[in-house]
C-alpha cells in the first residue's frame, strides 16, 4: 500500500516541490519519518496520529514509513502535517486512489483534527500553478492568500474530517465569509500637509521619491525627521500589480501576511530599532527568513538615529543597497532575497543634537567627528541626498500657511517616474538612482555653461569623483520633476545643495 | 666625561667654568623645574628656607621633607641622584630646545614682571625681541564664523603691522590667529600646556612647525610632559605675560579665556575685547568684560594707537633703519603698512562683504546676503526673512557659495563668508 502526495518546501524565496511518499506494510508496528527532517517535521508523526484518531480513523498496527523526497533538502516547518495525513489515508484506502492527483497540499494539523494556517502559501501556490497543478488543498485561513493567484483551484479546509469528505466525494466546505476588515487604504497614510515649514527636507524627500534615491535626514532632536520619513511612502507611486505580488510573497514567507489584508497594497515602511541583530536586518537564522531589508522591498527602510546602530550593522547594508538583493550563504544552501528598498536614515548632527546652533551645542569638534565617524564612508557613498531638518520655532507651528498635500507631491513624483520609465525602457534598472556610471554620459549630458559651473563647484566644494556623479544623478531627477529633458543650471544648483555634507565644522 | 656620574654631583656648579653667575643658577633652576609637580611657588618656598639655589641643591631629604610634602621632596632628591642633570641639560640643547631661567639675561623682561613667573621656560625657536610689541590673541576653542573671521583678520593685520602674535596654539581662535599671522609673514609665539616636543593639538602641526622658524614654541614644562587639563590654565599666565596687550576675540561666560583675561589684568596688561551681540553666547563673556571696563576693540590700527604700541613700532622702525645690526639678531621687520589709516580701512573693507562688489549682485542675491549672518541660519529662517520661495532661495545660496560669499556649514545651514 503505497501513495504519493505533492507538497512544497520553501528555501529562501525559492519553492521546491516535495513528494510525500507513504508506505504501509506488515511488520513491526511503528511510524517512521525519513527524508532530512528538522525536529518540527519529525514531530508531525505524533500530530498526524492523534489528529487522525480524533477524526475517527485509527491507524492499524502496521509499519508506516513516510519519506519526504527529495531527501537531500532540509524540510522545515509544519506544512507537511496535512500531506502526510492525506498520504496515509490514501494508502489505507480511506480516500479513493487518484483523488489527490494534480493537487498540492499544505497545512498544519492540530490534535483535534483541525487544520492550522501555514506561512509561504502565496509563493507555494504560484509554484504549483507553474508546475501545472490544478488544485491546492490549503488551510481555511490561507484560502484568501491562495486565491491571489488566478488559474488554479483553491480549496480551503478547516479540518481533517471535511478534507476526507472532499477527497472522497468532492464536497467542498463552504463557510460564511467573514466581512473582511476594511483594507488599509491610502487615505490612512500620514500626510505631508501636517508638517509646517521644513521646505528643504520636504523637497529632498520629493526628489528622493522621484528618483528612488537614498536619503539622509539630519537635524536636532524633536525636529520631525521621523515624521518626514514616515510620510515618504505616501508620495511614492502606488505599487504595480507585479510589485504587489512580489512584496506579498516575501511577507507570506515571513509569515506576516494577515488574513484580513491578504495582499500588500501599501509600500512597506520598516523602521527597526537600533538594537537589531544582523540576522534580523539582512535575513538569516536557523531557518532562513527574509530580514528587515527584504521586508522593506519596494518600500522604505528607515534607520532612525543611524549612529546608534552598531557600525557593523550599517556596513551590512553596503552590498544589498548596491545590488538590490541579499544573498545569504548558509550550510544548507544559498538563499537570495530581494532587497530593492529606498534607504532613509536620520541622525542628529552631533551627540547633543544642536550643531551648528552654537548657542545650544556643547559638543567639542572631536566629539562631533567621532559621532559622525560612526557611519562609514562607503555607506555615506550610497546616500545621494542629504537634507537638514531645522528646529521648529513656536511661531512656525502656528503658521496659517497651507502646506502642500502628499497627493500633490505624488503627482509630480509620478510624472518624473513616467519620464524615467520611458528613458530606461529595456534597461535592467528603472530609476535614476540606479543609473550605472557608463550611462551617465548619455542621460546626464551637460551644456557648456553647466559644465563650467560643475567645474567650479568641483573645485570650490572639494567634491570627489563619486560625489560629482551623485550630483549629476540627483540633478537628473530634479530635471525629471520639472519635466525637462535637459539638465539645466537651475537643476544643478539645487542638486549641489542636497549633497552629503556636514563634514565641515566651525573650527580648524 | 665618565667621572661625572661617579662624583655624586656634589656641586654641579663646579662642572664647568662659568664666566657668569647666572649660568650656574641656570642649571639649578633646570634641576628644579624638570621635576614634575615643582612649580614656582614650591621653588620660592625652598628659596625662602635655604637662601640660595645652591643651598637648596645641597639640602638632604629630611630637611626637604620639613618644608615639602614627602612625594615632592623624594622626587627632587631622586632627580639629583638617579640621573645626570648635566647630561640631560646638554641633551636639551641637542634637541634644539633652549632653557631660560629667570636668571638668564635673555629671559623675557615682560615675563619677569608678572607675579608667579615661571622660574624657567623651554623655548624652541627665538624668544620675542624686547622692543617689538606683542599682542596675545585669545578666544574660545569653539568659535563662530564671526570669531573665526575676526581672528584671521587680527592675526594677519597684526603681523603686517609688525606685531608679534602670542597665543596658545589651541583649536579655534588661538590657532586661527596664529596661522593668519604666519601666513602674513609675521612672527608668532605659541605657549603650550605640554612639553615643547609635543604638538598639541595635533591638527595644528603646521603652526607648530612654522612657529619654530618664525617665532617660537614656548613652555614652562620640560620636554616629554604630555598635555593635561590641569596644565593649561597655568600656561595662560605666560601667554598674557609675554604680551603687552591681550586681545579677546570670543569668550563664553565662565571660560578659560576669561581666566586668561583676569590674569592679564592682574599682570597689569591692557585687555581689549571684541564686542559682540548680547544674544550670542560666544560674545557674552566679551560683553561682560566690556561692561567691567575692558578696552573695546574696533580695528587693529585703533588698538595699536590707543595702547601706544604704534609709536613703539614707528620708533623701532627708525632705529632699525638708522643703525642696522645694532639690534640683537635683527630679524627683518615684516612689511608694515606704516599708516594706521590703511589698516583700518582694510579691516573695515573686509568686515563689509557687500562692499565693492555690490553692483554685481542681483536684487534677490542682495536680499539673501543681507539675511545671512556669521551665525548659521537655516533655510526655513531665511525663507521667513527674505520671503523668497524655497527653490529659488536654494539656487541663490548655491550661487553665493560658488562665488565664495556664503558657505554651507552642514545640510541646510548657511553662513556668510567674507
Amino acid at each position: 500500500m503505497f501513495s504519493t502526495i505533492t507538497s512544497a518546501a520553501i528555501l529562501g524565496m525559492d519553492v521546491v516541490l516535495v513528494h510525500v511518499e507513504v508506505d504501509i506494510a506488515q511488520g513491526l508496528p511503528g511510524f517512521m519519518l525519513v527524508g532530512y527532517l528538522s525536529s518540527e517535521v519529525r514531530e508531525a508523526g505524533e500530530r498526524v496520529r492523534v489528529a487522525l484518531k480524533n477524526a475517527g480513523i485509527t491507524l492499524p498496527a502496521m509499519r508506516i514509513t513516510v519519506n519526504l523526497s527529495p531527501a537531500n533538502i532540509k524540510k522545515e516547518g509544519t506544512a507537511y502535517d496535512l500531506p502526510i495525513a492525506a498520504g496515509i489515508l490514501e494508502a489505507l484506502g480511506h480516500i479513493p486512489r487518484g483523488s489527490t492527483e494534480g493537487m498540492m497540499i499544505a497545512g498544519e494539523l492540530g490534535l483535534n483534527g483541525g487544520i492550522n494556517p501555514v506561512r509561504g502559501v502565496l509563493p507555494l501556490v504560484r509554484k504549483a500553478k507553474e508546475e501545472g497543478y490544478r488544485r491546492c488543498l490549503l488551510p481555511k485561513e490561507n484560502y484568501k492568500e491562495g486565491m491571489l493567484i488566478d488559474g488554479i483551484e483553491i480549496i480551503g479546509m478547516p479540518g481533517l474530517k471535511e478534507s476526507i469528505e472532499y477527497l472522497k466525494c468532492g464536497k467542498k466546505y463552504i463557510w460564511e465569509e467573514e466581512t473582511a476588515k476594511e483594507e488599509k487604504g491610502e487615505g490612512s497614510l500620514p500626510d505631508f500637509s501636517e508638517i509646517k515649514g521644513q521646505a528643504a527636507a520636504k523637497r529632498a524627500a520629493e526628489i528622493a521619491a522621484a528618483g528612488f534615491h537614498n536619503l539622509l535626514l539630519t537635524g536636532p532632536p524633536g525636529s520631525g525627521k521621523t515624521m518626514i520619513a514616515k510620510r515618504i511612502p505616501g508620495i511614492l507611486p502606488p505599487l504595480t500589480e507585479q510589485e504587489e505580488l512580489e512584496v506579498s510573497s516575501i511577507y507570506s514567507i515571513a509569515g506576516l501576511l494577515s488574513n484580513a489584508c491578504s495582499l500588500v497594497k501599501q509600500r512597506p515602511f520598516m523602521d527597526p530599532h537600533h538594537t537589531i541583530t544582523a540576522q534580523a536586518l539582512v535575513g538569516g537564522g536557523k531557518t532562513v527568513r527574509p530580514g528587515i531589508i527584504s521586508l522593506a522591498h519596494k518600500g522604505i527602510l528607515f534607520l532612525d538615529e543611524l549612529p546608534e546602530f552598531k557600525p557593523n550593522m550599517i556596513n551590512l547594508l553596503r552590498q544589498p543597497l548596491e545590488e538590490k538583493k541579499i544573498c545569504i550563504a548558509r550550510l544548507g544552501g544559498n538563499y537570495i532575497f530581494p532587497a530593492d528598498c529606498m534607504f532613509v536614515a536620520a541622525m542628529n548632527p552631533c551627540p547633543c543634537g544642536y550643531y551648528p546652533d552654537i548657542g545650544r551645542c556643547s559638543c567639542t569638534v572631536q566629539k562631533i567627528k567621532r559621532y559622525q565617524g560612526r557611519i562609514s564612508g562607503p555607506v555615506l557613498d550610497r546616500i545621494d541626498l542629504c537634507a537638514g531638518v531645522s528646529r521648529v520655532s513656536p511661531t512656525q507651528l502656528s503658521w496659517a500657511t497651507k502646506e502642500e498635500t502628499s497627493a500633490c507631491i505624488r503627482n509630480r513624483v509620478m510624472q518624473a517616474r513616467r519620464m524615467q520609465d520611458e528613458r530606461y525602457a529595456g534597461k535592467d534598472y528603472k530609476y535614476n538612482a540606479l543609473m550605472p556610471q557608463p550611462d551617465l554620459k548619455s542621460y546626464c549630458m551637460l551644456g557648456k555653461k553647466e559644465e563650467r559651473m560643475m567645474e567650479k563647484a568641483f573645485l570650490s566644494m572639494q567634491l570627489s569623483a563619486r560625489g560629482y556623479y551623485r550630483i549629476l544623478k540627483v540633478a537628473r531627477t530634479i530635471a525629471d520633476l520639472d519635466g525637462s529633458e535637459k539638465i539645466g543650471e537651475i537643476h544643478l544648483e539645487e542638486a549641489l545643495e542636497c549633497r552629503i555634507g556636514g563634514e565641515k565644522h566651525w573650527e580648524i | 666625561m665618565q667621572d661625572r656620574r661617579g662624583k655624586a654631583l656634589g656641586d654641579i656648579g663646579k662642572k664647568r667654568l662659568y664666566k657668569e653667575n647666572w649660568e650656574k643658577q641656570q642649571i639649578y633652576v633646570y634641576w628644579l623645574t624638570s621635576v614634575e609637580g615643582i612649580g614656582s611657588r614650591t621653588i620660592e618656598k625652598l628659596l625662602q628656607h635655604a637662601g640660595t639655589l645652591k643651598a637648596v641643591y645641597e639640602m638632604n631629604l629630611p630637611d626637604m621633607m620639613e618644608i615639602l610634602p614627602q612625594s615632592k621632596a623624594k622626587a627632587l632628591i631622586n632627580a639629583k641622584t638617579e640621573y645626570d642633570i648635566w647630561e640631560r641639560y646638554e641633551k636639551l640643547e641637542k634637541m634644539g630646545i633652549c632653557f631660560y631661567s629667570v636668571y638668564h639675561p635673555d629671559y623675557p623682561r615682560r615675563l619677569k614682571n608678572i607675579p608667579d613667573k615661571p622660574y624657567g621656560i623651554y623655548v624652541e625657536g627665538e624668544l620675542p625681541e624686547e622692543g617689538i610689541p606683542s599682542i596675545a590673541v585669545i578666544g574660545a576653542r569653539q568659535c563662530s564664523s564671526y570669531g573665526r573671521f575676526m581672528a584671521e583678520v587680527c592675526g594677519r593685520e597684526l603681523a603686517k603691522a609688525g606685531v608679534n602674535v602670542i597665543s596658545g596654539m589651541a583649536r579655534g581662535i588661538d590657532g586661527i590667529s596664529q596661522k593668519a599671522a604666519l601666513d602674513a609673514g609675521g612672527k608668532t609665539y605659541a605657549v603650550l600646556g605640554c612639553g615643547t616636543d609635543i604638538c598639541y593639538p595635533p591638527e595644528n602641526s603646521h603652526i607648530y612647525i612654522k612657529a619654530k622658524e618664525n617665532g617660537a614654541v614656548i613652555s614652562e614644562y620640560p620636554p616629554g610632559v604630555p598635555p593635561a587639563p590641569r596644565l593649561f590654565p597655568r600656561r595662560n599666565r605666560i601667554i598674557s605675560g609675554l604680551a603687552d596687550v591681550a586681545l579677546i576675540i570670543e569668550a563664553r561666560m565662565k571660560s578659560g579665556t576669561l581666566i586668561t583675561a583676569d590674569m592679564a589684568l592682574e599682570q597689569g596688561k591692557d585687555v581689549y575685547v571684541l564686542p559682540g551681540r548680547i544674544t550670542d553666547p560666544l560674545s557674552q563673556g566679551c560683553n561682560q568684560m566690556l561692561k567691567q571696563g575692558a578696552g573695546l576693540f574696533h580695528s587693529v590700527a585703533g588698538l595699536l594707537e590707543e595702547t601706544g604700541l604704534l609709536a613703539q613700532i614707528s620708533c623701532r622702525k627708525e632705529t632699525v633703519c638708522n643703525g642696522q645690526g645694532q639690534q640683537r639678531k635683527t630679524g627683518k621687520l615684516p612689511e608694515s603698512k606704516g599708516q594706521g589709516g590703511d589698516e583700518k580701512d582694510s579691516v573695515c573693507r573686509q568686515m563689509q562683504p557687500e562692499g565693492g562688489t555690490a553692483g554685481e549682485d542681483t536684487g534677490l542675491e542682495k536680499r539673501v546676503l543681507n539675511a545671512l549672518d556669521f551665525y548659521p541660519k537655516d533655510t526655513d529662517g531665511l525663507i521667513q526673512e527674505t520671503r523668497i520661495e524655497y527653490r529659488q532661495l536654494i539656487r541663490i545660496l548655491t550661487r553665493l557659495c560658488l562665488a565664495g560669499k556664503a558657505s554651507r556649514l552642514s545640510a541646510n545651514h548657511f553662513v556668510k563668508r567674507v
